[in-house]
């Protein structure tokens, strides 16, 4: 795990489930940490209570779930619900990858992960300065901040 | 030869027996049993009528009573009591899949009967309704170890504003621990009855149901007991009774862990206004490719439903199955039940709306305990996610309770046969023999398994009779088994 010190709001970053395409985390580390976020990166193969631990003790207003292989749908269900109980409520879901196996219309995935509790949902072609604007505008939002 | 005794005071019959034994018996023999009609506003008459009627059949038939059985007083007395079907429970939990259905486990496994859940917030609403008709206990659950504290505030508010306890609810609080003195003080500056819990859900995967279960019995006690006119009765024999969902529990679970030969099996008991289903396996088999999700189950469960039943609750039975409404006639004989709650089915018809009728019950009932396999395509080829208890290899299903009991054969519910699509399975027995408790003698067994486990199990299983033909339920038998693992050799597929 690897924290920096700085001001921007802490957001935490990771490949969910036995997932364990690297290259795609290692871009988004740069990316969100160079656009001021203090990113707590837990890398490839990620448990859903591993991110939520990590949120809860660095306090993060933002987690940011990544799935390549395929499984993308079985991983991240359930996940806003562990939240809850939790008593991260609250937090920003987001998620992006190849989420499902094959052509499937990008509004029908959309739409089955905010079914299952995600705030956004992107495609590996989603442009990521667009991310980063929206994650900003996002937690002001919801956080105030 | 030593005796005892088993009292039984149900909803609508108090019964009875006195068994004997002798040193290096297998089983009970049974020396006498009586039944009479519940004095429903004073309990220790219909009481003392079973004690005398068997004590009278003992003297006439000349029972062989010890030395230390001067007189039939000194016989011990075990007893129980159904207080209308079990006490009346309310679950609250936050995330329905998680805590809520904590709670839920936990209630019924103490030998309570579910009345209404509330996940996540209590409204204005909600509240209202449980003061309109407040349940004997108020179950509030919620948050992990550390985890959730604001549902939980907001329904204690909620709950200590209003007069749902000061009418006659008792609380338990099984959530975060943490909040657990701020609750404790919320309800007690009303002078409101809290009990404090351990946290039933400590960690999301993780359950802890024995500390709660634990006071929700003993509250279930306190009310059975004080209810009509039983602490006479305690009194006198010096011990408490048991709920009796909670005796026929111990003897569901008694039989699988002294006989294992039994192999898993489940009990469906069947009553006027209920119908409880036991089941004892293992909850989740090592499968390939079977990912399970959701609240881990337990080996032994029980499950109880309200609505489900062959007289009190006819009328809700037939809305819940609704492929009873095909059969000519079908809603003309739950409108007489339903009227006439003590009618019984004499021609030949009406026998046969019995039967759909009990079917509907243990079907629905069942349908409802088991999990479900649902089917889901992954980079590797095909899988399954089970939730819920896998059923499937039970080979023994037992009938208890007065229709179930004289049912020789038992019909496949036509309903589990409808239950499965495409992707989506039930996981119920793929084929059982059927087994009814001929003598109806599972509750007063239930009493004797805590002091006697080895005789009032055997006698128990003595008491089976087995139906010829096996049932069979065909649809569920290889699937997430054979047939995924041929899926998950071909699982380059995709690259
Ligand atoms: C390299 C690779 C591998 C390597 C991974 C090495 C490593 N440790 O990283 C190896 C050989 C190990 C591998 C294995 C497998 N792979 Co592979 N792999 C690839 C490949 C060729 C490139 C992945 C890559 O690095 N891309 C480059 C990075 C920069 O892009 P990216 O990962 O998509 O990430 C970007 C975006 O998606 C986006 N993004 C990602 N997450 C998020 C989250 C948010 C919030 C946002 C905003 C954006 C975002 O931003 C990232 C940065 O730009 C892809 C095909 C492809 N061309 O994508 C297949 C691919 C991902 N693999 C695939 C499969 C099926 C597998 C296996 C299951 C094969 C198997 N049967 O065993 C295994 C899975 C192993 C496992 N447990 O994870 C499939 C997935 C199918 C699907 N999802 O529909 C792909 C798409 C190939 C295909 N077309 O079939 N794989």
């Amino acid at each position: 795990m690897s924290t920096e010190n700085v001001s921007g709001p802490t957001i935490v970053l990771g490949v969910i489930g036995s997932d364990c395409h690297a290259v795609g985390n290692a871009i988004l580390y740069r990316v969100f940490s160079e656009a001021g976020f203090n990113v707590v990166n837990l890398g490839v193969m990620v448990s859903q209570d591993e991110y939520i631990d990590a949120a809860i003790e660095t306090n993060a207003k933002a987690i940011l779930v990544s799935s390549l292989y395929g499984q993308g749908e079985l991983d991240c269900e359930g996940l806003r619900e562990r939240c809850i109980e939790r008593g991260i409520d609250d937090i920003l879901l987001y998620v992006g990858g190849n989420l499902v196996i094959g052509k499937v219309d990008y509004a029908q995935t959309e739409a089955k992960f905010k079914k299952m509790g995600y705030d956004r949902v992107f495609t590996p072609e989603s442009d990521l300065n667009e991310v980063i604007k929206l994650l900003y505008a996002d937690i002001k939002e919801r956080f105030g901040e | 030869m030593p005796h005892v005794i088993s009292i039984d005071i149900g909803s609508t019959y108090t019964k009875g027996a006195v068994f004997g034994w002798q040193e290096g018996d297998k089983a009970f023999r049974l020396a006498a049993r009586a039944v009479v009609p519940t004095t429903v506003n004073y309990l220790p008459d219909g009481y003392r009528q079973v004690m005398a009627s068997l004590e009278e059949l003992c003297r006439r038939s000349g029972e062989p009573f010890s030395e230390t059985e001067a007189s039939f007083a000194d016989i011990p007395v075990y007893f129980s009591s159904s207080a209308k079907g079990g006490l009346n429970i309310a679950a609250l939990g936050i995330v329905p899949a998680l805590t809520l259905k904590a709670a839920k486990l936990t209630a019924l496994s103490a030998g309570g009967r579910i009345d209404r859940v509330y996940a996540y917030k209590l409204t204005r609403r909600d509240v209202a309704a449980l003061e309109a008709n407040p349940p004997d206990i108020i179950l509030l659950a919620g948050g992990t170890e550390g985890g959730n504290e604001v549902y939980v505030r907001h329904n204690g508010k909620m709950l200590s504003k209003s007069s749902v306890l000061a009418q006659r609810s008792v609380l338990v609080y099984a959530g975060n621990s943490v909040m657990a003195e701020e609750i404790e003080e919320m309800f007690a500056a009303k002078g409101f009855e809290v009990h404090i819990a351990d946290n039933i859900m400590p960690e999301v995967d993780r359950t802890d149901t024995v500390k709660a279960r634990e006071i929700i019995r003993s509250i279930f006690l306190d009310r059975i007991v004080k209810g009509r006119g039983l602490d006479t009765v305690v009194k006198e024999i010096g011990h408490n009774p048991n709920p009796t969902p909670y005796a026929v529990l111990r003897l569901v679970e008694a039989i699988y862990l002294k006989r294992p030969e039994m192999g898993e099996f489940m009990l469906i008991d069947m009553g006027g206004a209920t119908t409880d289903v036991y089941s004892c396996c293992q909850p989740v088999k090592s499968i390939e490719n079977v990912m399970f999700r959701g609240l881990p189950e337990p080996e032994v469960k029980r499950t109880v439903e309200g609505d489900l039943g062959m007289r009190v609750s006819a009328l809700s039975t037939f809305k819940a199955a609704p492929y009873l409404a095909e059969i000519p006639g079908m809603a003309e004989f739950v409108e007489k039940v339903d009227r006439d709650t003590s009618h019984i089915g004499v021609s030949e018809t009406e026998k046969s709306y019995d039967l759909a009728l009990a079917g509907a019950c243990s079907g629905e009932a069942l349908r409802r305990h088991a999990g479900k396999l649902r089917r889901v395509f992954t980079a590797v080829g095909e899988a399954f996610v089970q939730e819920g208890k896998d059923l499937r290899e039970i080979r023994t299903v037992i009938g208890s309770g007065g229709f179930l009991s004289r049912l020789h054969n038992f019909q496949i519910p036509d309903i589990l046969k409808r239950g499965n699509t495409a992707d989506n399975f039930l996981l119920v027995p793929e084929r059982f023999r059927y087994a009814r408790d001929k003598d109806y003698i599972f509750p007063l067994l239930g009493n004797l398994a805590d002091n006697y486990p080895l005789l009032a199990v055997q006698t128990a299983l003595d008491g089976l009779e087995y139906s010829e033909n096996e049932t069979v339920i065909p649809g569920v038998e290889n699937i997430g088994r054979s047939s995924s693992r041929s899926g998950a050799s071909c699982s380059c597929r995709d690259v």
